[in-house]
């Protein structure tokens, strides 16, 4: 009997054992809770399973005593926000911790800001996006906190929550979905108004065109700012409303003595409404004007004429350097009057098209796109349309096809019209191509225009374009030169055929970048559709000399049908965007925020690359500086982590970051030198010598 | 007319309500001259922050029931910060700005006591209960550290050392921001983290 027992007990164990897990799974909710005398602790699920690939919200959820409270991502005077070290399943990742809008918590004449009675810290999680079903996951998170009433009580928790996964149509809320949506509504919203600062040794003067805010109803206003020292937590903060623009004076706090670049935090706006008051928080994030020594507009018109100047010595012009040279080579022959008004023609296609790209990517950013320079070759079907163009423009030179008597009149007789067309189409080509490339001085130029009125904006991108033309402006003016160039001959047919080649590399080049974006079946529909359109123009070719019209007609319908064809196969397949890029490797990280904050806290220098597959700058500088073995082992024997963030696919955490240091597009180079310190922007034009340099100036970690 | 006048009043109150503020908080600044203090130390002598031009001098607000002060006391640190600094003739003011019956106040007698049995060697104790010297340099927490140089000048504030938790095996791998400040004024370098983050529990005002 009192075996059986025994025994019995011992299988009620094992069989507990067993099935702990599943029952810990399957149970409606079941955190992990941990509890201290001031506040309970937990691990928390929106819903009750993981659903593969689908992100999912989680929280650590304090439920705090009276009286007591813990921080906020600013704690403000004194305290510490919590923190989280995530232990999760392979190919999951968490985000960072979405604060809720916090409290003002004075102590005396110090302010902090937290939470009392509730806190709820979000984090979206991502799972993998396959995961075997029937099975449970566990997340583990590491977690320390400051929970305060007067004095402060350091407390930490290990927690681990067990989710099933589970199929779509079976997921189903927690029993705290509710207090997942409640803390959600306290998540600021981005600011849908436009804002300023003024800045001042003291005071910062924040205003806020604040459209259908009823003025009169505004109850309550406060910015929480993000960090510390930006402004004095405990320091009133007067508010009017005139005219729609809502004026907030924030007292400086003690980084007052520094320039300021960026005010970032919350703005909390509480109304008054029928029901009480409503509160609703958004996210500040002002860039006050990038550059504080050089921002008059003259400065930057100068750095924008130069940009463009040296856009022209940049590698990814080199295919309209070669048409240009050839239209200047066979302009000998013109008379003078001609040239100019060649001149003048290809001066106004850069602009015109320059104007059109600033003018789209404003439209673009006005509706809430994180883009910049180049955004246009993040577009897959840009980029397959270029390479055709240029994949035609090689074949013409090689003497597959000819276009009207010939393109752009080479070699022929001209007349005046079609040689301007000519080069207004040169001009436009020009623009286009030059695209992947920043020159120096460019970066700094647009990433003001971008952060300025839209006219202004567009006047910078104008003299940008103005830069770029004006060498070729300038010869087609001064017919001295004329003189100094070759004369026209048979020698031009060859050079014409030679220059077919760096066309093909440039083809070549697209279709790498292409291949980045767009998975592999569509990569080979490019393939083909290069193939179709050769084919097209042979056929092209080979028609022009047959004189029946209705078969020619007939003919070129049935082509442009094939065409259409080929353009819309590409665009149905290219969604599936690449990761290929963005995993890590051995000598380098893919740029992670949160990865990056991790090793500066930690006191780690960090060279971060920003690049993309289509910004031959980019490649360029990687090749002759980064990838240099002098400079590998450097960044080794000092410790550096380097991260390079891809931009060849759209990336708004890379645009944001590009924003920050000013800049609308790749590349850029910054050297975090660790230690916390700022970082150190690197020109856009690196060489091994400049990186050894900077690196040296990096302590060697003990 | 009255709209106008109306607007008028509000700037006139917003730059009243600015002049207030700036008045309780725009305290020290970096590379400006400290402003002066007299304190009375725990042997009640008086101690004035003139009476120690053509010196250096630290100033360490501190509390020693906060966890975080624990910290770089229990380890030792702050008592090896200490005697560099005072082996170095730099003078070092440790100052409990702590109001009478909160957390950290203590009396002569107490505040040598914990001295000697922490094997503390600051250069002397500032009693501040009425808070007058940490409203006037705006400590906000326990420790916060201050230095000025022979001239007068402020020339760090903040923190002291860049990890701010409350455990004591983060202080080998920390960089204490003291210490670096104290290092680059010997060797006539520019102090290149003058502001940093203070950490810890908030003055007990």
């Amino acid at each position: 009997m009192i075996c059986q027992s025994a025994c019995l007990v011992r299988v009620t164990i094992i069989a507990i054992l067993l099935f702990a897990p599943l029952i810990m799974a399957t149970a409606d909710d079941n955190p992990a809770s941990i509890k201290t005398p001031h506040l309970t602790a937990s691990l928390i699920s929106e819903h009750k399973g993981v659903v593969p690939g689908q992100p999912f919200w989680i929280a650590l959820h304090f439920d705090i005593i009276p009286d007591w409270h813990t921080y906020w991502q600013n704690a403000g005077d004194s305290g510490n926000p919590p923190t989280i070290d995530w232990g999760l399943p392979e190919g999951f990742s968490a985000s960072e911790i979405h604060w809720p809008y916090p409290q003002r918590l004075p102590v005396g004449p110090l302010m902090n800001y937290g939470y009392s009675h509730q806190a709820m810290l979000l984090v979206k999680v991502i799972p993998a996006d396959t995961l075997p079903p029937g099975q449970a996951i566990e997340l583990h998170a590491n977690a320390e906190w400051l929970v305060c009433k007067v004095q402060c009580i350091p407390e930490e928790g290990k927690f681990s929550l067990s989710l099933p996964v589970i199929a779509a149509s079976q997921q189903t809320p927690s029993n705290w979905a509710d207090a997942f949506s409640d803390a959600r509504q306290r998540l600021p919203q981005p600011l849908p108004w436009p804002a300023t600062v003024d800045v001042n040794a003291s005071l910062l003067t924040v205003n806020i065109d604040i459209t259908n805010v009823d003025a009169s109803q505004v109850h309550e206003v406060y910015f929480y700012p993000a960090r510390y020292g930006i402004v004095e937590h405990a320091a009133k903060q007067p508010h009017v409303v005139n005219n729609n623009t809502l004026t907030i004076t924030l007292t400086r706090g003690d980084l007052r003595g520094q320039s300021l670049k960026q005010l970032d935090g919350v703005l909390l706006i509480g109304e008054r409404a029928a029901d009480g008051i409503l509160k609703r928080a958004f996210t500040v994030d002002i860039s006050v004007a990038p550059m504080q020594t050089s921002s008059h507009l003259g400065y930057i018109l100068l750095f924008a004429l130069i940009g463009g100047l040296l856009l022209n010595i940049m590698p990814c012009v080199f295919p309209i350097l070669s048409l240009k040279a050839l239209q200047i080579v066979q302009s000998a022959a013109l008379t003078p009057a001609v040239v100019r008004s060649n001149g003048v023609a290809f001066t106004l296609g850069v602009l015109l098209s320059f104007a059109l790209i600033a003018a789209l990517l404003l439209l673009l950013r006005a509706s809430g796109e994180a883009i910049g320079w180049g955004f246009q070759l993040q577009s897959p079907a840009f980029v397959l349309i270029l390479s055709w163009l240029l994949f035609a423009m090689g074949l013409m030179f090689s003497g597959l096809w000819s276009f009207g008597e010939s393109f752009m009149g080479l070699g022929q007789q001209l007349t005046t019209r079609r040689g301007n067309a000519g080069a207004f189409f040169t001009g436009v080509l020009a623009v286009i191509v030059a695209t992947p490339c920043t020159a120096p001085f460019m970066g700094t130029a647009l990433g003001y225009a971008l952060s300025q009125s839209n006219w202004t904006a567009l006047l910078i991108f104008t003299v940008l374009g103005f830069g770029m033309a004006l060498p070729w402006l300038m010869i087609s003016f001064c017919p001295g030169l004329s003189n100094w160039l070759p004369k026209p001959g048979p020698w031009m047919e060859l050079t014409k055929q030679l220059l077919a080649f760096p066309l093909y590399a440039t083809v070549a080049w697209l279709l790498w970048v292409l291949s980045q974006q767009v998975d592999q079946t569509s990569l080979l529909v490019a393939f083909m559709s290069l193939v179709l359109l050769s084919f097209l123009l042979w056929c092209w070719q080979k028609l022009r000399s047959t004189t029946s019209l209705r078969y020619k007609i007939g003919l070129v319908l049935l082509l442009l049908l094939l065409l259409i064809l080929v353009l819309t196969a590409t665009l149905l397949q290219q969604q599936a965007p690449a990761t290929s890029n963005q995993q890590t490797q051995d000598d380098w990280q893919a740029y992670d925020p949160v990865r990056l904050s991790e090793l500066r806290r930690n006191g780690q220098p960090v060279l971060l690359n920003f690049t993309a597959a289509w910004c031959i700058t980019c490649l360029v500088n990687e090749k002759v500086s980064i990838s240099r073995p002098m400079v590998q082992t450097q960044l080794r024997e000092k410790g550096v982590v380097y991260m390079k963030a891809d931009w060849t696919n759209k990336d708004p955490r890379i645009s944001e970051m590009l924003n920050q240091y000013g800049r609308s597009g790749v590349p850029l180079y910054l050297l975090f030198p660790g230690n916390g310190k700022d970082a150190v922007v690197l020109p856009n034009i690196l060489t091994e010598g400049i990186l050894t340099d900077v690196l040296q100036q990096v302590a060697t970690r003990e | 007319m009255t709209v106008t006048s109306f607007k008028f009043t509000q700037y006139i109150l917003l730059s009243i309500f600015t002049a207030f503020s700036l008045s309780a908080y725009a305290s020290v600044n970096v590379s400006k001259p400290a402003p002066d203090f007299t304190g009375v130390d725990s042997h009640g002598s008086k101690h004035s922050l003139s009476q120690y031009k053509g010196k250096t001098v630290v100033l360490e607000w501190t509390n020693h029931d906060c966890p975080y002060v624990k910290k770089h006391y229990n380890s030792g640190n702050m008592q090896k910060l200490q005697k560099h600094a005072t082996a170095n003739d730099i003078v070092w003011l440790s100052i409990i700005s702590s109001k009478p019956g909160k957390q950290g106040h203590v009396s002569g007698e107490q505040a040598n006591e914990l001295t000697r049995s922490r094997n503390a060697v600051p250069t002397a104790v500032i009693l501040d209960e009425t808070s007058e010297i940490g409203l006037l340099y705006g400590a906000k927490t326990t420790p916060h550290m201050y230095i000025i140089d022979k001239t007068g000048q402020l020339v760090y504030m903040g923190g002291i050392d860049n990890i701010p938790s409350k455990d004591e095996e983060d202080i080998t791998g920390a960089k204490n921001y003291v210490r670096v400040a104290l290092d680059a004024i010997a060797t006539g370098k520019t102090i290149e983290d003058s502001i940093t983050r203070p950490y810890g529990c908030s003055v007990k005002y």
